[in-house]
């Protein structure tokens, strides 16, 4: 039963899960790729580089990048987030979730395992980041 | 419902927007056109009840979907009286637009923060978004704070002393 219940919300509270990492070459300039393989959105702009969750963190739609407004957005209730993933508006009651993610050399490393919600964690959120 | 175009006399409103109907198709849909009329006819330069009237000469401004103008005396802002001085002219809208004076004239930006639309204030020498805390030049160049890019530059001319802003 408690498997089945942890399955449905989505690994978003799989916290036993082991550490389980993806790399990515740091983008050559500010722009927006979405790995599908992992639901792993890999943003870099202004100098950052961040990795969010794929899913809306208020009903795990798959989020949308609008390239014309620079903005991502959920098909499902029309939340938008910044390129950093900060709130702007619509139906969620946080910024985009971001995992951990370090440098190394020239890749970015990404914590799957480590989802950071700006509603729990607000400095670790702001954190999951790396400058380039 | 209250209709923008009703006004019988606008002879001599300072404030003209061109096509109001599509100033903001976003924030019509949004926030409803009796909300952007209300705030335009709050506006304190449109204080003697006037409403925007509509132009029907056709302007480059209107090439695109969803674009729009304004029209103000830059000499009804006394913070535009001097090289550098900052007037929020759209009359608390929501398509907040800045003007500033320039040694040659006037520079115009939006005042929606580059990073997540919030409104930016006007401060000493430019301006700042009170929601992450970016930082703008007059210039509209951003300065330091949450990371952000530049404020977006507006049109203007100037023609008889009325500064025409279009974005």
């Amino acid at each position: 039963m408690m498997f089945g219940t942890t399955a449905s919300v989505g690994r978003a509270l799989a916290v036993s899960t082991p550490p389980k990492t993806v790399t990515y070459a740091i983008p050559a300039k500010d722009g927006v790729q979405i790995d599908k393989d992992n639901d792993v959105i890999l943003v870099r702009s202004l100098g950052s580089v961040y990795a969010f969750s794929l899913s809306c963190p208020h009903q795990n739609t798959a989020l949308r990048w609008n390239e014309k407004d620079e903005h991502f957005h959920c098909p499902k209730h029309h939340s938008e987030y910044a390129t950093d993933g900060y709130f702007i508006s619509g139906r969620a009651t946080r910024g985009m979730d971001r995992y951990a993610i370090k440098k190394d050399g020239k890749n970015v490393v990404v914590d799957l395992s480590d989802l950071k919600k700006d509603s729990d964690d607000a400095d670790g959120w702001k954190n999951a980041n790396v400058s380039v | 419902m209250l209709d923008p175009h009703a006004a019988t006399d606008c002879s001599g409103c300072p404030l003209e927007l061109a096509n109001p109907e599509v100033v903001d198709r976003r924030s019509v849909l949004s926030k409803g056109m009796l909300a952007a009329v209300a705030a335009v006819l709050s506006a304190p330069l449109v204080a003697t009840a006037c409403a925007p009237s509509v132009s029907t000469a056709s302007s480059p401004a209107k090439s695109q979907l969803g674009a729009w103008m304004i029209r103000v005396r830059p000499e009804d802002f006394p913070a535009l009286e001097k090289v550098g001085g900052i007037a929020r002219i759209d009359g608390e809208s929501d398509k907040p637009v800045a003007v500033v004076k320039t040694s040659d004239g006037y520079a115009a930006f939006s005042m929606r923060c580059t990073h997540a639309g919030v409104t930016v204030d006007i401060v000493d020498g430019g301006f700042l978004c009170p929601g992450h805390k970016a930082q703008y030049a007059a210039d509209g160049r951003w300065v330091g704070g949450h990371a952000a890019k530049n404020l977006k530059s507006l049109e203007t001319s100037l023609q008889d002393g009325v500064l025409t802003i279009a974005g």
